[in-house]
């Protein structure tokens, strides 16, 4: 680090060398131990900045009725614990409506080859009788 | 890696999303003068700032359920969420008016002025609310919430660089502005 470096950050972050860019810190205590006159001049000037910016108009105090409307907005362990439930709640309705998924799924699954054969059954009555439609025709003459 | 201050915020946070009251008055005592102080410099008005505080907090129990400690830490997000509140009034204001807030004047250095500390505390407010709102936001961040040069940068979304710019930058206009002050050690 040079002087102008060593300037630069004492603009920027004033005299306090905690306040300094961590990465920067030892290269700064190095130059101020091997130029000490003129790295001190530069923090005395950036330290009289520093105690004109402290003699700042008061800050408010936070209010009683601040902190108090504050605290009342705040989760309440009750509100907490009544979503735990809610979720408990719906965790266990999930898992029915899923349990029910489940059932349907395996009826429909179990359900389709007799649905399957019931068909094919159908199926083949409907061929038996056309087969004996064929053999013995109706007499569509007789009234 | 987390300092152990980071670290008990996380622990406080998640026990504030349960609804613990010891932790919920623990943060709102331990972070909210420092809030408070953050919103004032950026506003320049006490009500607004009360509201920003507020409304910020509102936010930490909203999120503080979810709240997930990861790298960054609670006290920059809090920074972060109050000063995007700030600007949310900052931007309504100049909407209402049309022009950028009337910044307190800095009466300059006036002849044969002898100052108190309430009237040299009168004259950093006023030429700090006459700084563009990034140097004054790091400002505000650096020297008065005295957080970390990286720290600062995550709160504002800009490099340690860029931070390193607008502190130097308003320092040499407060330099300049506040010359004739003498302040004892």
């Amino acid at each position: 680090m040079n002087l102008n470096r060593f300037e630069q950050l004492a603009w920027a972050f004033g005299a306090d060398l905690g306040r300094w860019p961590p990465a920067e810190r030892e290269a700064a205590l190095h130059l101020a131990a091997s130029a000490p006159a003129s790295a001190e001049a530069l923090l005395a000037q950036a330290a009289r900045l520093d105690r004109i910016l402290n003699v700042t108009a008061p800050l408010p105090v936070p209010s009683r009725a601040l902190r108090e409307r504050i605290i009342l907005a705040a989760p309440s362990a009750r509100a907490f614990s009544l979503a735990w439930r809610w979720l408990a709640g719906a965790a266990i309705g999930a898992t029915m409506a899923a349990a029910c998924a489940a059932g349907l799924a395996t009826g429909a699954t179990v359900g389709a080859p007799a649905l399957a054969s019931v068909r094919l059954a159908v199926n083949a009555d409907a061929g038996d009788e056309a087969l004996r439609l064929l053999r013995d025709p109706p007499d569509l003459t007789e009234g | 890696m987390k300092s152990p201050g980071a670290e008990a915020d996380d622990q406080l946070v998640l026990l504030a999303g349960r609804g613990d009251q010891a932790a919920i008055r623990t943060l709102v005592n331990s972070k909210l003068p420092r809030l408070l102080g953050l919103a004032r410099r950026m506003l320049g008005d006490s009500v607004d700032a009360e509201d920003v505080a507020q409304e910020t907090f509102i936010k930490v129990w909203k999120f503080s359920r979810h709240w997930r400690p990861g790298a960054a830490s609670f006290d920059t997000w809090l920074h972060k969420v109050a000063l995007n509140l700030c600007y949310d009034r900052l931007r309504r204001r100049r909407r209402m008016t049309g022009e950028p807030p009337p910044d307190q004047v800095d009466e300059g250095p006036g002849p044969d002025r002898n100052l108190h500390a309430q009237d040299v505390g009168r004259r950093v407010s006023a030429s700090l609310a006459g700084l563009p709102p990034r140097q004054k936001e790091a400002i505000v961040l650096c020297h008065y919430q005295e957080l970390g040069n990286i720290e600062a940068a995550q709160a504002m979304g800009v490099s340690v660089e860029a931070l390193e710019s607008l502190l130097s930058r308003a320092r040499r206009t407060l330099r300049a502005n506040l010359a004739d002050l003498a302040v004892d050690d």
